[in-house]
This record gives structure tokens, sequence and C-alpha cells, in this order.
């Protein structure tokens, strides 16, 4: 069993290359997640966002073709010295598209408190929490036991956050998890997010400009090159945006290309 | 000639093949009913053979033949299953070996499987000309059949529920448990009827390890014969047995008909359910 993790720890990427077989999709990423912040995560497609994401849990461990290099910390831990299921416990991951699991909407939050040994006493405190906690819990609370794949997408998307904020972890990847929502369910999303600020440290990655405005205090720009993806800017979102660090990021972030 | 009246061409050529496959299966069955449908009565099925199947019913034979499908789908699937989950979701060595020797297994004739089953399930075991080893030995026929159809089955769930569990933290074999067998379900379940349909249909591994007495089976060491048997001993071996015959094949299409059409409603069925 691994080291407890810090409160908000810190999420460092340190010369990471992912590559899917002969393909590399990122080169030598190199940036830090403050913690308990939003780090937002943009870039064109193909610069590698999701990639870095995924090692991050090392979710690409699903794949056999997938290769990882460099080092990642969460903490002070190397998140490869880690068991993966306590890893996985405490970096949550939120998928673009909802993936709640084909039961009810109280066995989906319930079904991973139960997998990891949460007593069976405290199982419905944690799910009313979950739930509040992702700004469901006023609409489903007289249907818990109704199939969650009945739930509209936005609230699918929310159940997910709700899923993964039961385990109570100190980091949660989010993946373009507002990408198929519609305005009033990514407000709700969001408003989720930023209610996270403090206790948990987020990496969002978004194609969405003005939500990666709304939302970061902290900017990672990787940008897609021949060898891979490469980190282009890193810093204060504010400053990033005001004064991008290469010309193709100007444009970028003016709507000139992307 | 426009397109539309090539579209119409084409669909008429293409529908023809369809048409013919459903005529010969009606020409059977018509053919079959034709010769056999008079001989069914209640008493055919509640009594046994006489007169080496002459006439009597063949109480014994469907008694055999649930016992065989019993022993054979009975040890087939706890081993099918498992090494269909194997296969699709823990294996990552040896695979294809794995899949080529299911290949190579499912290919095999079946009275290559019945030379086996006698020479090891009836001789080397000692368990004689038996309904078990009849049934040990279609399990290991139908096995192939089953482990390809179960993994297929565990593939086809979508690979968001893995991930989703992965990035949870869940134990695989929780997740396998409680998401992606009971998703896979129906494609067993469906698996499961196919191989049933197969055993029913089977005579030559029955002929090697069954053996072909028409006395009731009372227990699991004793011969029986099984219908697909009983069909093939009338109509060849059996002066004036045609007719018994073909009633006799008409009960067995009625089986193999009922088993395929379970294999084809089941998921339908789970599905309804899954979304009551």
């Amino acid at each position: 069993m691994s080291a407890a993790l810090p409160t908000n720890p810190t999420v460092e990427v340190r010369g990471v290359t992912v590559r899917y077989g002969r393909h590399v999709a990122v080169d030598r990423a190199e940036f830090t997640a403050p913690p308990g912040v939003i780090t937002a995560l943009v870039g064109p497609s193909g610069s590698g966002k999701t990639s870095v994401l995924h090692a991050i849990n090392r979710l690409h461990e699903l794949d056999r073709d997938v290769q990882v290099e460099g080092m990642i910390r969460v903490g002070s831990d190397d998140v490869r010295t880690l068991d993966d299921y306590t890893l996985r416990t405490r970096v949550g991951l939120i998928f673009q598209r909802p993936t709640p699991f084909p039961m009810s909407i109280r066995e989906n939050v319930r079904f991973p408190l139960r997998g990891h040994g949460v007593a069976r006493s405290e199982l419905e405190g944690r799910v009313q929490a979950a739930l509040v906690r992702a700004a469901l819990w006023d609409e489903v609370k007289d249907r818990l036991d109704s199939a969650a794949t009945a739930l509209s997408g936005g609230q699918q998307q929310r159940l997910c956050l709700a899923r993964a904020l039961s385990l109570d972890p100190q980091v949660l990847l989010l993946d373009e998890p507002c990408a198929a929502l519609d305005p009033q369910s990514t407000a709700l999303v969001e408003e989720t997010l930023r209610a996270l600020v403090g206790r948990t440290t987020l990496l969002l990655v978004t194609h969405n400009l003005a939500q990666a405005r709304r939302l970061a205090t902290h900017l990672v720009c990787l940008w897609p090159a021949p060898g891979g993806g490469r980190v282009a800017d890193e810093g204060a979102a504010d400053r990033v945006f005001a004064q991008p660090a290469t010309a193709e990021l100007c444009d970028y972030f003016a709507g000139l290309t992307g | 000639m426009t397109a539309r009246t090539r579209d119409r061409f084409a669909a008429l050529a293409l529908g023809l093949a369809p048409a013919l496959v459903v005529g010969l299966v009606a020409a059977i069955v018509v053919d079959v009913a034709w010769d056999g449908l008079g001989q069914i009565d209640r008493s055919f099925l509640t009594e046994s053979p006489s007169q080496a199947g002459r006439s009597g019913g063949i109480a014994s034979i469907l008694a055999a033949t649930g016992w065989v499908l019993l022993i054979g789908v009975g040890a087939a699937l706890p081993v099918g299953l498992a090494a269909g989950v194997y296969l699709a979701e823990f294996g990552r060595t040896g695979l294809r070996t794995v899949r080529g020797a299911l290949d190579l297994l499912a290919a095999v004739p079946s009275v290559v499987y019945g030379l086996f089953g006698l020479a090891f399930f009836c001789e080397t075991l000692g368990l004689g000309w038996s309904v078990l080893s009849g049934g040990l030995t279609v399990a290991m026929m139908i096995l192939p059949l089953f482990v390809r159809l179960c993994e297929a089955g565990l593939r086809a769930v979508p690979d968001d529920y893995r991930a989703a569990g992965l990035a949870l933290g869940l134990p695989r074999w929780m997740l396998l448990r409680r998401v992606l067998l009971p998703q896979a379900a129906p494609s067993i379940a469906a698996a499961l009827v196919l191989a049933t349909g197969r055993v029913m249909a089977e005579s030559a591994v029955f002929l090697f390890t069954a053996g072909a007495s028409t006395r009731m089976p009372e227990g699991l060491l004793d011969p029986g014969r099984v219908l697909a048997v009983h069909v093939y001993l009338l109509a060849v071996e059996v002066p004036g047995g045609s007719a018994r015959a073909a009633a006799t094949a008409l009960v067995l299409l009625a089986g193999i008909l009922a088993t395929t059409g379970a294999a084809a409603a089941l998921p339908r069925l789970f599905l309804r359910n899954a979304h009551a």
C-alpha cells in the first residue's frame, strides 16, 4: 500500500512522452498543476491533452500499445509507485462522454463506494452528499432507484461527477466534461467545479477557451508538432491569455486558428 | 437502365437467395411433417420404443437426450464461460494460440470427438457406453463454439464501462461481476441455447459414446439412445421404421426450432427487462 497523499496535492509532469505504437502523441511535456485550483489544458486537436491526462492516473494501461516515459508526481509520490486502485481512488477522472453504469442512480454512486470497502452504514449518507456536491440531488432525490441511463446527458455527466466525488479524490481530471452538454448543464457542472476549488486539485482539458477563461487559475497550452504535442506555454491563466509565449498561441486565442 | 431500375433488379436478384434458404427449411419441415405427423400422439411421447422402434414411443429416447443435454451443457457452461472471460478480459499472453486451438477444435469432425470419447471416457476412464460418456464428449465438442461466443458477447460490451471502472479504481473482478457479465448475459444465454441445439442435433458422438439402447436410462452410467441416433437407426437399419423415424425427426426439429427461436428471442427479452 502506498503512502497517503496530501490534500490538494500539486501535480507535476516532468518530461512525459506518450507513444501509441510508433506514433508520438506527447513529446517531453513539462508543467505543474498548482494545488487546490483549476488548471486548464488547452490546445488544438492532436496536441496530446487527453494523452497527458490519462497518463496522470495511468488509464493508458488499458491499452497495451501505449507507452509512457517521464515522471508524474502527485504530491510527493511518483504515480508509477502507487498501487493503481489507490491512485485512481485519489485521482478521479471524468470522461468527455458520460459513462453511467447500467444500474440505478443510487447504485451508480454506491457501487464504487462498496468497491472500496466503505461500510454499509455510511453508504446512503455518502451517496446523498456526492449527489448534492454534483448539483444533482434535487433533481433525482425522488427517483434514486430509476435507471441512470434514463437521465439526460447533462444529468448523466453530473452523476459521473458525483460518482467520482463520492470517493473524495484529491485530484480530479476532467476530459472535456462539458463537450456534449447544453449551456445550462455546462453551467451546473462549472458551478460544481468552482465549489471544489480549495479542496481538490483540478485539471481540465477543454477546447472551450471561454470556459478555460471562466474557470482556470492556471493554464497549460499544448501545441501539436510532427514529433508529438509539446507544452507551448504555461503559467497564470490571466498572464498566458494576455501575453501568450508564441505567435501561434496568440492566433489560437484570437480564434484565427485551431 | 436507370439507377432506380438497377437497384430494383439487384434487390430482386439478391432477394432470391434468402427466399431459397427459407424455401429449403420449409421443404424439410413439410416433408418430415407429411410422413411423421400422423404418428405423433400422446403415447408416442410417453411410451418407450418396442419392436426396435417400429411401435411404442420415444419416452426413453427423450430421457436420454435430456440426460446428455444436461451433462453436456452443464459441463461446458462453467469451463466455457471461464475461458471466454479470460480471453476477453484478463488474458495477456498466448491469446492467439488459445484462439487458434479453439478454432481448430471447432473444425474437428464430430465423429473424431466420438472416437476420442470412446477411447477416453468409455474405455480409459471406464465409464462405458453411457449418457455420462456421451454428455462429457459432447461438452468437449460444443466448448470451442461456446467459448468464442462468450468472448464475443463480452467484447461487445462498450469499453466505456471498463474505462469508467478503471478510472474509479474498481477491481476488475467486481466490474466484471456487476457490470460486464450482466451486460453480456443475453449473448451468453444465446450461446448456451445455440450449444443446446447443437447437442440435440448430434448423432455421431452419441453412437460412439452413449450407445443405442432403447431402454430408459436410470442413472448416469446407463447407456441411452438420443433422438438423432434414433432417427438414423430407424431410417437405416429398421425395415418399416421410416414413419417412426419421420415422427422422431419432427420432434427433434421442433426442439431445435424452439432452441433457435429462444436464442434469437433471449437478447430482446433481456433488453426489454433491462429497460423496464
